[in-house]
């Protein structure tokens, strides 16, 4: 069955509401870090199956990881290598393992698009996201997300577009978030792109927008094209900001002859999920990638408290 | 004027921000010479060319109006014969479309992702070069056999297509359906982690070069014409994709020439494919630096900027600031009576209370020289000049320099000095003839030690000025403006209307400019080790010209023995200047000891308003390869303090006074 994400525009539901209804999933899978919201969801989410995964950029040691059971440890690498080592090393079975959940609250964005891709090219086209919000990120407007200045902006792989020497009308679309150093690398990246603006509003929480707006204006210098392209999406809901997204791409068209688009989601996770689910229902093989502006290094944690948790079905 | 009430007239400072239109019609030029920016870039010239630059030098700007559809504007749209006319065709290819990533992910690459990327690129610029050709083609002008064309082309395929083709728009669509095909093929490989599999259907060079010459054989009137591929952004190739560029330079043949832009960093390797020999500077490719270029004929530079402001204000309404002389719209510090307007820029001073200056100073005869109350107040009294806050300054700073050896000249000295401030104050240039010259040399750091007296920042102002911050980069000049812009109507005032864009606006402006420049430049790795050099270059001048005694007037620039230096200090220099924090002064400069000549940096001038240091290229100080390296390579790091407080010792403070622990408190 085909699912159209403006149809699944209510589609995401809470936790605590999921497991009341006493359903479950066959395989739990979440990237292990600091974060309250991370390790303390982990126990509750009804699975027969849990496993954490300690992904390369937290930079954990052994001694880090004593008090955890079974965490499936994964090397440097590219998005693919290391979810694809990620699934094998949690024996992955796409026969047995039908009702698959992944908590993405830990995961890195280009991990969340590869993952996506990656299951629908394996045939496995339901599975369900988690998402937990923070109750504040933990310096609020001077949060670090990325560490270390050393950045590459990369396509990320299975969002590789069929791109033309025209780049006239090339469009960039960033999701905004905190970190105004990566929206100035995704800018110069795509210097000769006019720049559409995807505001998370409403934000998680009432402050997070200013905050965000506070960051974003230390790029004031790179924003010349910007004028006027402002749209604005959810935080939490990435089928809304699918339609969104498609949205802002035809408005963009009507204002001027578009030739390459690049997303680029440095907002929520959410919202990479949004331009995941896009991409792939739409913009398949057409003149569009998904870029990303790479660190080597994460944060282990940025936020204080724990929000809600939110459930996404995803169908592909 | 309707639009100059809403629009910032230099919002816009990339040149992909303007349509080849626009291009054509904003286009301004060096006045020198009958080709002007055009005869730098030669695009008549067979000889490939290296054009780099620091970012927003104009090489984009240059090649976009060297491209078709730019000639074309210039020719009433008709780009056949803008191409005879010209004599040369630009085929315009930016490489950031191309997302040369997606070949190269991790370094150094498999063999058979360069075949890949070879292949692709190549297609990537023969679809660029036969969308060009269409147009020309189109041209009511040309006679183009079109059918014999395509077949020729088709002949220069070592795998024919599949369907037969015979009209341009199927050629081209053919090459789109290959690219994409492969596009295809790659975006599977990297999600399934399989190899990329296609058929390799052309040997390298037969497209890039085989079709303008089949261009000569059937469009006749297009025989004498160059087809120039203007490949824009190579700092977007990764070292190994650059190898298949410098081949295709090196194998240039017909008449097809290239051009390759980029930033100063840009070109990774000049090797080639195979034997890895690298291409010959003189006999295979020139190399021009455009921003270098500028900056070494400032006039021309200073007529150029003042041509694109003109045009930028005509753009958006300002007419009547557009045909006027810019520079009265900008307040400046007005230096005239020996800059006795900057007072108003102080806060006012108090009844009965020492300036901040004669404090200091106050305290530093005490403790250096053991003076009493009596004779310190009689030293600062003779040193006051009533009204007249930068000579008094001056007469503090010119008795600091040559400070009292002892006890008895103390007083002496204040007199002398003081006599020759109050003298320039009335007018008497004869009686205080030493001071005057002292301060025709030192006055831009008199001034900055005078406003980091009272804790005010120093003022940058006059267009004047902001052509010396932009270092010979017109978008640098042009972000500066359009901050100044910003914060003059936040200010209340109407630039380009009436009045003037006060001193604090454009003080202002220019150090949102120099954060933007500093936090701008992104170099891809190492960029904290740059900027921890750059930055204790530029307290060490600080330093300096806020010391006791400067040894050197407006200090900008330092020079090193390269070759005495590790080999990571002198890649910190190279990423330095290739960000362009430090600009290289090809001149040099002779070492006063050994007489070799060292090399000499200045340190960006648009960085300069971080620091308030000098934008101004005067002042020199030679780095010692011990302090050079504890500077610019973090292995020696930990023996800056010592070094830098043994360097500084005779400028920070008085001769036997206790030194500061930390100099960057000065």
């Amino acid at each position: 069955m085909q699912h159209d994400i403006e149809a699944l525009l209510d589609a995401k539901i809470e936790l605590s509401e999921f497991a009341a209804r006493g359903q479950s999933w066959d395989l739990f899978i979440s990237a292990y870090n600091d974060s309250q919201r991370v390790q303390t969801v982990f126990p509750k989410v009804p699975a027969a199956r849990r496993n954490w995964w300690v992904i390369p950029e937290y930079g954990y040691g052994p001694s880090d990881l004593a008090d955890l059971e079974g965490p499936v440890v994964l090397a440097r690498g590219s998005e693919a290598q290391v979810m694809k080592a990620g699934l094998a090393g949690s024996c992955f079975d796409p026969t047995t393992d039908q009702r698959l959940c992944i908590d993405i609250t830990g995961l890195m964005r280009p991990h969340i698009l590869f993952l996506m891709a990656h299951l629908q090219d394996i045939g496995v086209t339901q599975f369900d996201l988690l998402y937990t919000e923070p109750a504040q990120y933990s310096r609020r407007a001077e949060t670090r997300f990325s560490i270390g200045e050393d950045v590459r902006v990369v396509s990320v792989e299975g969002f590789v577009g069929a791109h033309d020497p025209d780049t006239s009308g090339d469009l960039l679309v960033i999701g905004i978030g905190y970190d105004h150093h990566l929206i100035s690398h995704a800018i110069q990246a795509k210097e000769n792109a006019r720049v559409v603006e995807l505001h998370s509003f409403p934000s998680l929480s009432a402050d997070m927008y200013h905050e965000s707006i506070l960051r974003l204006d230390r790029v004031s210098s790179e924003r010349s094209r910007v004028a006027g392209e402002v749209q604005y999406s959810s935080a939490n809901d990435p089928f809304v900001v699918a339609a969104s997204l498609a949205s802002a791409v035809r408005v963009a068209e009507t204002r001027r002859r578009v030739t390459n688009i690049y997303f680029s989601p440095l907002a929520t996770k959410p919202q990479a999920v949004g331009f995941g689910l896009h991409y792939l229902k739409r913009m398949r093989g057409t003149a569009t990638s998904i870029i990303y502006p790479l660190r080597p290094s994460y944060d282990k944690e940025t936020s204080t408290g724990v929000g809600r948790s939110w459930i996404y079905p995803i169908h592909l | 004027m309707s639009r100059s009430s809403q629009e910032n007239p230099f919002d816009l400072n990339k040149a992909s921000d303007f349509t080849d239109q626009e291009i054509a019609e904003q286009w301004v030029d060096l006045a020198n010479s009958a080709g002007g920016l055009v005869d730098i870039l030669n695009p008549k010239s067979r000889m490939p060319m290296l054009l780099l630059g620091g970012k927003g030098s104009g090489k984009t700007h240059l090649m976009r109006y060297c491209s078709a559809p730019v000639q074309a504007a210039r020719y009433s749209g008709d780009v056949a014969q803008a191409a005879i006319a010209d004599g040369y065709l630009g085929i315009y290819i930016p490489l950031d479309a191309l997302n040369t990533d997606k070949f190269a992910r991790e370094e150094p690459v498999e063999d058979h992702w360069s075949l890949v990327f070879a292949h692709y690129f190549e297609l990537w610029l023969a679809t660029a070069l036969l969308a060009t050709i269409r147009d020309c083609a189109r041209s009511q002008s040309l006679v183009f056999s079109e059918p014999e064309f395509v077949g020729a082309v088709v002949e220069l395929f070592d795998i024919e297509p599949a369907v037969a083709l015979s009209s341009l728009d199927e050629l081209l669509d053919h090459f789109t359906r290959t690219r994409k095909n492969i596009d295809s093929v790659v975006n599977n490989s990297r999600l399934r982690g399989e190899r990329p599999l296609f058929d390799i259907t052309f040997s390298a060079g037969r497209l890039a070069f085989g079709m303008p010459e089949l261009v000569s054989r059937h469009a006749p009137d297009l025989r004498d014409v160059l087809f120039v591929y203007l490949i824009d952004e190579v700092e977007n190739l990764t070292a190994d994709q650059q190898r298949f560029l410098n081949s295709l330079i090196r194998y240039r043949r017909g008449s097809a020439t290239i051009r390759v832009g980029g930033r100063l960093y840009g070109m990774k390797t000049l090797e080639t494919t195979g034997s890895g020999e690298p291409i010959r500077l003189g006999a295979e490719f020139e190399r021009v630096v455009l921003d270098e270029i500028l900056r070494e004929q400032p006039e021309q530079y200073d007529g150029l900027v003042r041509r694109l402001v003109a045009k930028r204000l005509e753009r958006v309404g300002y007419a009547t600031a557009a045909l006027s002389s810019i520079d009265p719209y900008f307040e400046e510090v007005d230096n005239r009576d020996y800059w006795r307007s900057v007072d108003r820029h102080l806060p006012k001073p108090k009844e009965n209370q020492l300036a901040p200056y004669h404090r200091k100073l106050a305290t530093d005869l005490k403790s250096n020289l053991d003076l009493d109350d009596l004779t310190i107040t009689t030293i600062i009294d003779a040193l006051q000049v009533p009204n007249h806050r930068f000579l008094e300054k001056a007469a503090a700073f010119q008795y600091r320099k040559s400070w009292p050896a002892n006890l008895d000249g103390a007083a002496s000295l204040a007199i002398e000095v003081g006599n020759q401030a109050r003298a320039l104050d009335q007018g008497d240039r004869d009686a205080g003839s030493d001071l005057a010259n002292l301060i025709s040399h030192f006055s831009s750091d008199i001034l900055a030690q005078l406003f980091h007296d009272y804790a005010r920042r120093l003022p940058y102002a006059g267009f004047a000025t902001m052509v010396e911050l932009s270092q010979g980069i017109t978008r640098n000049l042009l972000v500066n403006l359009k901050h100044i812009f910003r914060r003059s109507r936040f200010a209340g005032e109407e630039p380009f209307i009436s009045g003037v864009i006060s001193i604090k606006s454009q003080s202002d402006g220019v150090r949102d400019g120099a954060s933007w420049f500093w936090e701008d430049a992104q170099p891809p790795s190492g960029g904290l080790q740059v900027r921890d050099a750059v930055e204790s270059i530029a307290v060490l001048f600080r330093t300096v010209r806020l010391s006791h005694s400067p040894s050197e007037c407006a200090l900008c620039a330092f020079s090193v023995p390269l070759d005495a230096l590790s080999e990571n200090s002198r890649r910190t220099l190279s990423v330095a200047e290739n960000w362009s924090y430090l600009v290289k002064l090809q001149e040099g400069r002779r070492n006063k000891n050994s007489k070799r000549i060292d090399a000499l940096y200045q340190l960006g001038p648009m960085l300069a308003p971080r620091w308030e240091v000098s934008e101004h290229r005067r002042g020199t100080i030679e780095l010692q390869q011990d302090l050079a390296n504890a500077i610019l390579d973090p292995a020696h790091r930990a023996e800056l303090p010592n070094l830098m407080r043994k360097r500084l010792a005779r400028l920070i403070a008085p001769s036997d006074s206790g030194l500061p622990t930390n100099p960057r408190l000065i």
